[in-house]
């Protein structure tokens, strides 16, 4: 079972988002793609053993041209990082359903809790597959960024 | 003006009755055998049946489902002489509207009938409003999913909170869409919160939102989900996950549409529809303390209970025709071609893990045909294949067995094998409903290691969301 990461990004960028995913995930079981054609051609591949895919458009362009693989897309789990914050980049993000929408410039640390979630949890429910043998496949590493928020959050918010 | 049918044997019965119906201004026919009324009930529409237990050639009880699935579907007002609880049980349960004892008031029997007419009003507005109605994908035609089509019509028309409920990958989602999609917020967004998902911790940030500054890290304002859904719907899924701190800030939210993102000093607005969905019994989880009961009736103004696959096995065949259609399309292939086995097959399994596992095994399946024009048996998953198998030996057993005189010592005892393992199903099945399907509480009181839990599991076909 993989995750497939969609980061038509410069190196550095991607790289980060990967190791993100390998806290999670053993690297033989992330697709990366960097393209959309790529994408395109693997989404019409059988795909079941995708467990869910997290999407990274930088600029407005990239997102469009994950919009544009909507039908493809279909019932894939998505968390999906855009790139701005304008109200008609929103409205078309929720349109591809996202389980998770966060942003591309922020919301690096906060992947990985919500994958580690997204991946026991679907599993668990029978949403997802089982990874051959081991049904608690998902790295077991602390991935503490969400309570980290929240700990600084408390800290500071009066 | 609605119509009604009269099904009774005693003429004066059905003589006053006529009368009183036409003073309310409806139309009344007939009839005085059971085989009349439903021959006349399949011929033309009726709104309510008013039904007698007691007639000459049968119990009117035997012929109420019958009736429920004619074209028109009638309300049916069962009416008896004697009444008796467990008739009265029978009749509820194949769907009767109400069951009166005949030696009660004239008025008795006339109010339920009202409602019934109101009821059917309602229903055919409904129905007219809805003539387009989008289903985003949604197939079947069985009773229970077309109870669900009427309940998704009547919430998408009116701006009510809904609670869906239903096992996992009944398609909970799915239909929440298509509410949105055919609601007058359909051109705004949607917004999904996945409650299940998204860390305890991030919870509160994500649906109320943060300003600037307001914890370490926080370096741009975030607009919450709650914000997002404004003019739109705002879709909790699995909410009975949501953290029980959160519950209260959230129900707040609710009565109020007002909140506070994290860090800021002015409370913001937002206009927005909840429909939720769980798998879980959140009326369990009240009387547990793990759900808010207040938070739990403002969710469920209104609720639609989607039914587990194995519930309208008729929606087999038309879901993986469309899903394999849908298939093939994606990875521009030939349309597939089915053998009648085919169906079969897929109709004599369980689906424990309902629309979304036909759809997975559907994949498998198109995977191992490859470039075959018909789809067989033998291209499905080799579990599916040997319930097939054993389903088809049992049928022709229990046939044979059935012609036999005389005690069968066979029939009675099971295979040792086979005892063992439905008792250890049901084991598994109990320690799911016990313990919520809380994997770690399991583990504790089985004594088992989560692998093995998950191996035996695995085995069954369980999943721990049941």
């Amino acid at each position: 079972m993989s995750v497939l990461l969609y980061a038509p990004v410069s190196k550095p960028i991607r790289e980060r988002y990967q190791h993100e995913i390998e806290k999670l995930v053993p690297r033989e079981e992330i697709e990366t793609y960097r393209t959309k054609e790529d994408l395109s051609s693997r989404l019409r591949l059988p795909r079941k053993d995708i467990a869910l895919a997290v999407l990274i458009a930088t600029n407005k362009k990239k997102f469009l041209e994950i919009f544009s693989l909507c039908e493809l897309l279909g019932d894939l789990r998505i968390i999906l990082l855009l790139s701005d914050r304008k109200e008609d980049t929103i409205f078309e993000g929720h349109r591809l359903r996202p389980r998770f929408l966060g942003y591309a410039d922020s919301d690096l640390k906060v992947v990985a809790p919500v994958l580690k979630n997204m991946l026991s949890v679907g599993i668990e429910s029978g949403n997802l597959p089982e990874r051959s043998g081991d049904p608690a496949w998902v790295k077991k590493e602390s991935v503490n960024a969400g309570a980290d928020l929240v700990n600084s959050h408390s800290a500071k918010v009066t | 003006m609605a119509r009604i049918l009269i099904i009774d044997d005693d003429q004066t019965i059905c003589k006053m009755l006529s009368t009183m119906v036409s003073e309310i201004g409806h139309d009344t026919t007939c009839r005085y055998t059971l085989n009349e009324g439903l021959k006349e009930v399949v011929s033309n529409p009726y709104d309510a049946v008013l039904l007698d237990v007691q007639m000459p050639d049968g119990s009117g009880l035997d012929i109420l489902p019958k009736i429920r699935e004619t074209p028109s579907s009638p309300e049916v007002i069962i009416l008896t002489g004697f009444g008796n609880v467990d008739g009265a049980e029978i009749a509820i349960k194949n769907g009767a509207w109400d069951y009166i004892q005949k030696t009660d008031s004239p008025r008795k029997i006339i109010l339920p009938l009202q409602r019934v007419i109101q009821y059917r009003d309602a229903l055919k507005k409904v129905q007219k409003s809805t003539v387009a109605l989008r289903l985003n994908g949604i197939v079947g035609d069985s009773s229970p999913i077309r109870a669900c089509f009427n309940l998704l019509a009547q919430a998408a028309t009116s701006d009510a909170n809904v609670l869906l409920t239903g096992e996992t990958g009944t398609g909970k989602e799915v239909f929440a869409e298509a509410i949105h999609a055919n609601s007058p917020r359909h051109s705004n967004n949607f917004v999904v919160v996945d409650c299940a998902t998204l860390p305890e911790a991030l919870v509160e940030n994500m649906l109320f939102g943060h300003e600037r500054g307001a914890f370490t890290g926080a370096d741009k304002t975030r607009e919450g989900l709650i914000k997002q859904a404004n003019k739109g719907t705002l879709f909790l899924d699995e909410v009975g996950e949501l953290p029980l701190s959160v519950q209260k800030g959230f129900l707040r939210v609710l009565q109020e549409r007002r909140f506070r993102p994290l860090g800021s000093r002015r409370e913001i607005e937002s206009d927005f529809r909840i429909i939720a969905a769980t798998h879980r019994d959140l009326d369990d989880m009240v009387k547990h303390g793990l759900f808010r009961e207040d938070l739990l009736f403002r969710l469920r103004s209104m609720t639609i209970a989607l039914p587990p696959l194995r519930e309208h096995p008729e929606d087999i065949k038309p879901l993986a025709i469309h899903h394999i259609y849908k298939l093939c399309e994606h990875y521009g292939m030939e349309t597939k071609g089915f053998s009648s086995g085919f169906f079969k097959a897929l109709e004599a399994y369980g689906w424990p893990g309902n629309i979304r596992e036909l759809f997975n095994v559907l994949e498998s399946t198109l995977a191992a045909a490859k470039n075959a024009p018909t789809l067989f048996e033998k291209h499905l998953p080799v579990n599916i294949r040997v319930l097939f198998a054993q389903s088809s030996l049992r049928k022709e057993i229990s046939a044979k067995g059935d012609l036999m005189e005389g005690p069968n010592p066979a029939k009675t005892l099971p295979m040792l094998q086979d005892f063992h393992k439905a008792m250890e199903k049901k084991y598994l099945q109990d320690l799911i409903r016990i313990t919520m399907g809380n994997i770690k509480e399991a583990c504790r009181i089985s004594g088992m290691s989560r692998s093995s839990l998950y191996d035996r599991l695995k085995r069954h076909r369980l999943s721990i969301s049941k």
